[in-house]
């Protein structure tokens, strides 16, 4: 689950049971192999037979291995596997066919299920962490003010299956960050599953909701130029990490899905409209009204995110300019603003004065007001320099 | 604008430009720009650059610390001498957002008013007074370059006197609170015993696993308020659907976590609830659920834990348990409950209102104790009857109790609770109740505070 090649020992990581691990992984086999369950052609009795004779077999066995011994639980699993096998399916029809190949494909995705002590998750879900968490050293490595990578672990955690309510009403998944920092800098994402409840739309909410761990806190504090000083965390009420970041994590997801990087899932290669929309979809729940939420910080956050889009409007002006434009030449500059700043060792409160001073700024300021404006987003973003960035906001402040 | 203009405010925006993007800024021609550009070299400097380690070296121009400030000024100059119709524009745009924020604000403040308890008051007090300031500043501005703001000017005088006056309601239930918070460590053990002891009584045991049963014949419960501090549980929803099959008229407030500025904002809130019904609270619910890992420490520090039947129902490792130390942070959470429980209790009205007609600062009403403070379990009834005395769910009785102790002896099913609401009258524990077990009440504090208070 190292997904970098820092020297820092490994972390105790915080693990499933082996019986709800192995359930996560057949949820997860079901979703990556049959995954929304359309199929080529109209036959309802191939969707029948997929949705009754596999589906809701493998499900409802997801359930039963969560509290089986490692013998009966390993039967389990291989039962299914074989249950799935003698499926009979009709040859030279198309739905019946993708049905066989998708069958193929969970079986496969089976073979090790349960039956490896120490896998921590699903390969795929560790491999994609791997793959996101390049791209954002990427990013962060490409800054004109230096960072350090840390080394990146994940975890996977477990969510009650009354837990429902917030965010958690659109996605079985959360995420959280922690730091461990000694001598190198170490963070460690934990990705919290649902019991009972990972399903397609939750494989498509991953890439996001890693995303959002990797580039908003995995990465947070990491500037060299502060190296002597400690990281400091921020909790769910940072305006700056919970806003303003997060809509950098979702162009962040959209640029590698549309993008050709190689080591994608195939899933998420083939099924790119679907991740897309249901990434879109949780990153616009994370400022709609909930329980969990206090208005002022859903404000805040909406607030942050307006401002993102108003900085974005100013520097999309320039078009794509001559650089490679993964994201855009304005998703490009607001991203560079947005790590060098993320990249700093601020105190929660400096980073939501920050977002707030320009959020103000970004919405009041015209004529060479404006222009100093982005001038100074624009000098931020290569030297670091929050003095500079500050007296220019001072304005804005309340 | 011209495009020269708009060349220069390209430049000075970006500092480091190619032609291709001073161009799109521009809307002109890449020849043109570069004309420009090597007419003013006295602005900048011509170099292969790779623009931030993202692609190719290019030809980009670079602004001069001292083409900086030649362009400055040259821009200044330009913009205050022109009737640009793109400055004007971008000035109307501005203001556009200036009324946007303004209707945020106004917003906001009713909910501040209306006493949300969702609500971080003091954060959102303090993001707001911000805000207004900022925006304040950004009207100053505007109006320095033209536009009449009278209107956007009162408006913001106004939201800057609504948040004096939620300033002034705020410090007076901080004074309130921490003058509570003190006279409840001795009195409210005492009266959650004496509670306790009344419910004992009279409860009939109708408990399920899990779910809340209202027991037959209860019709009529009164209006029942929850506070419900399950953390990311939804677990209060049986409770409140228990009530309103009894047809008890019934709230919850969602309170995951009590912070110290959360519970002055939760008690203003549970008052204008109060207030808002015409003080028909009956009942208070403070509800905790030990399925939640961390409700457990609290458990284990009190050493009544069935382990054989937790670890039945969540066969996790206890190591494997995260959370605080155990007791630590719920202890805390514990005390700042009782802090509201006692408010109630001691039969002040937690929060200052403006009577009608009122000027000045407002008072704190006096009302009548109506509302009791339990800490409700839904999911483990069994657990929690674990070291019961008389079987009707209390872990503690009997011996002298801490405050803490206190809030764990009044663990009950929500079956239990309910059954006790429809069974018993509304108990009484306000101040004069308790001087009478020779409990202090702080009502000479409360008084010196300038906040009457009646029992």
């Amino acid at each position: 689950m190292t997904s970098s090649d820092g020297s820092a020992s490994a972390p105790r990581l915080t693990l499933l049971d082996a019986g709800r691990r192995t359930a996560l992984e057949i949820r997860y086999a079901v979703a990556a192999a049959f995954r929304s369950g359309g199929l080529p052609g109209t036959s309802e009795t191939a969707a029948a037979l997929l949705t009754d004779g596999i589906v809701g077999p493998a499900l409802a066995r997801s359930n039963v291995v969560r509290t089986l011994p490692d013998a009966p639980r390993s039967q389990a699993v291989a039962a299914l596997r074989d249950l799935v096998q003698a499926v009979e399916l009709p040859a030279g029809c198309p739905a019946f066919d993708a049905i066989r190949t998708r069958s193929d494909d969970f079986r496969a995705r089976l073979e090790h299920a349960g039956c490896v002590e120490d896998a921590p998750m699903p390969g795929e879900i560790a491999s994609l962490f791997g793959i996101l968490d390049e791209v954002v050293a990427r990013l962060y490595g490409g800054l004109d003010v230096s960072v350090r990578r840390p080394a990146v672990h994940l975890a996977l955690g477990r969510l009650h299956s009354d837990q429902v309510a917030g965010l958690l009403d659109s996605s079985a998944l959360s995420g959280s960050c922690r730091w461990i920092d000694g001598s190198d800098l170490v963070s460690v994402v934990t990705l919290s599953v649902r019991d009972d409840a990972f399903d397609w739309d939750c494989a498509c909410h991953l890439p996001y909701v890693l995303a959002h761990e990797l580039v908003c806190h995995a990465y947070q504090g990491t500037a060299v130029a502060d190296g002597a000083e400690p990281r400091l965390q921020v909790d769910g009420s940072c305006a700056w990490s919970e806003g303003w970041m997060d809509v950098i994590a979702l162009w962040l997801v959209e640029g590698w899905v549309r993008g050709d990087q190689e080591g994608k899932p195939a899933w998420i290669v083939q099924e790119a409209t679907d991740v897309l929309r249901a990434c879109s979809a949780l990153n616009a729940r994370r400022i709609g009204a909930q329980a969990t939420l206090p208005p002022i910080q859903r404000s805040r956050r909406i607030y942050a995110r307006r401002a993102v889009d108003r900085l974005l409007a100013e520097l999309d002006r320039f078009g794509d300019g001559d650089g490679d434009a993964d994201l855009g030449g304005g998703r490009n500059r607001v991203l560079a603003f947005s790590l060098a700043l993320n990249a700093l060792r601020l105190p929660q409160s400096d980073r939501d004065r920050v977002v707030d001073a320009l959020g103000v700024a970004l919405e009041t300021s015209f004529g060479i007001d404006r222009d100093e404006l982005i001038a100074a987003v624009v000098d931020f973003s290569a030297t670091g320099d929050m003095v500079a960035l500050r007296r220019t906001l001072a304005d804005y402040e309340g | 604008m011209s495009q020269n203009l708009k060349i220069k405010r390209g430049l000075l925006r970006l500092g480091r430009a190619t032609v291709r993007e001073l161009a799109a800024f521009a809307d002109a021609n890449e020849s043109t720009v570069r004309n420009y550009l090597t007419e003013r070299r006295d602005l900048c400097t011509r170099e292969e650059v790779a623009p931030a380690g993202r692609g190719r070296p290019s030809l980009t121009w670079t602004l001069t610390p001292s083409g900086r400030a030649v362009l400055r000024e040259e821009l200044r100059a330009e913009m205050l001498a022109s009737d640009d119709p793109a400055i004007d524009e971008e000035r109307a745009t501005a203001l556009e957002h200036v009324k946007t924020s303004l209707r945020d604000l106004d917003e906001h403040l009713a909910g501040l008013e209306a006493g949300d308890v969702s609500e971080d008051r003091d954060a959102a007090f303090a993001y707001l007074r911000a805000r207004t300031k900022a925006l304040s500043r950004a009207v100053g501005r505007l109006a320095g370059s033209g536009p009449s703001l009278v209107a956007e000017e009162i408006a913001l005088r106004g939201i800057d006197g609504r948040l004096d006056a939620l300033d002034e309601r705020r410090q007076a239930v901080e004074a309130v609170t921490e003058v509570v918070r003190e006279s409840i460590s001795d009195g409210m053990s005492a009266w959650v015993r004496r509670l306790a002891g009344d419910i004992g009584r009279t409860v009939r045991g109708a408990v399920g696993t899990g779910d809340v049963f209202v027991p037959d014949g209860v019709t009529d419960l009164g209006p029942v308020l929850i506070i419900d501090a399950s953390g990311p549980f939804v677990g209060s929803d049986p409770l409140l659907d228990a009530a309103r099959r009894a047809n008890a008229p019934a709230m919850c407030l969602h309170v995951p976590m009590l912070a110290e500025a959360e519970m002055a904002s939760l008690l203003t809130q549970v008052a204008s609830s109060c207030a808002e019904l015409a003080g028909s609270w009956t009942r208070l619910v403070y509800r905790y659920d030990s399925r939640h890992p961390e409700s457990r420490s609290l458990l284990d520090s009190f050493g009544t834990v069935d382990d054989a039947r937790w670890q039945a129902s969540y066969p996790i490792e206890p190591s494997r348990i995260p959370g605080p130390h155990p007791g630590d942070v719920h202890v805390r959470h514990a005390k700042r409950m009782l802090g509201v429980a006692g408010r109630f209790a001691s039969g002040l009205d937690p929060a200052p209102r403006r009577l009608p007609g009122q000027s000045g600062s407002p008072v704190f009403e006096a009302s009548s104790p109506r509302i009791v403070a339990l800490w409700c379990d839904a999911a483990e009834p069994s657990v929690v009857r674990k070291g019961s005395r008389s079987g009707a769910g209390w872990m503690f009785e009997g011996a002298p109790m801490t405050p803490d102790e206190a809030m764990v002896a009044v663990r009950v099913s929500p079956a239990d609770l309910l059954g006790t609401m429809a069974a018993t009258s509304p108990p009484h524990a306000g101040p004069t109740a308790l001087a009478a077990q020779g409990r202090p009440t702080r009502e000479a504090a409360v008084t010196a505070s300038g906040i009457a208070s009646a029992d």
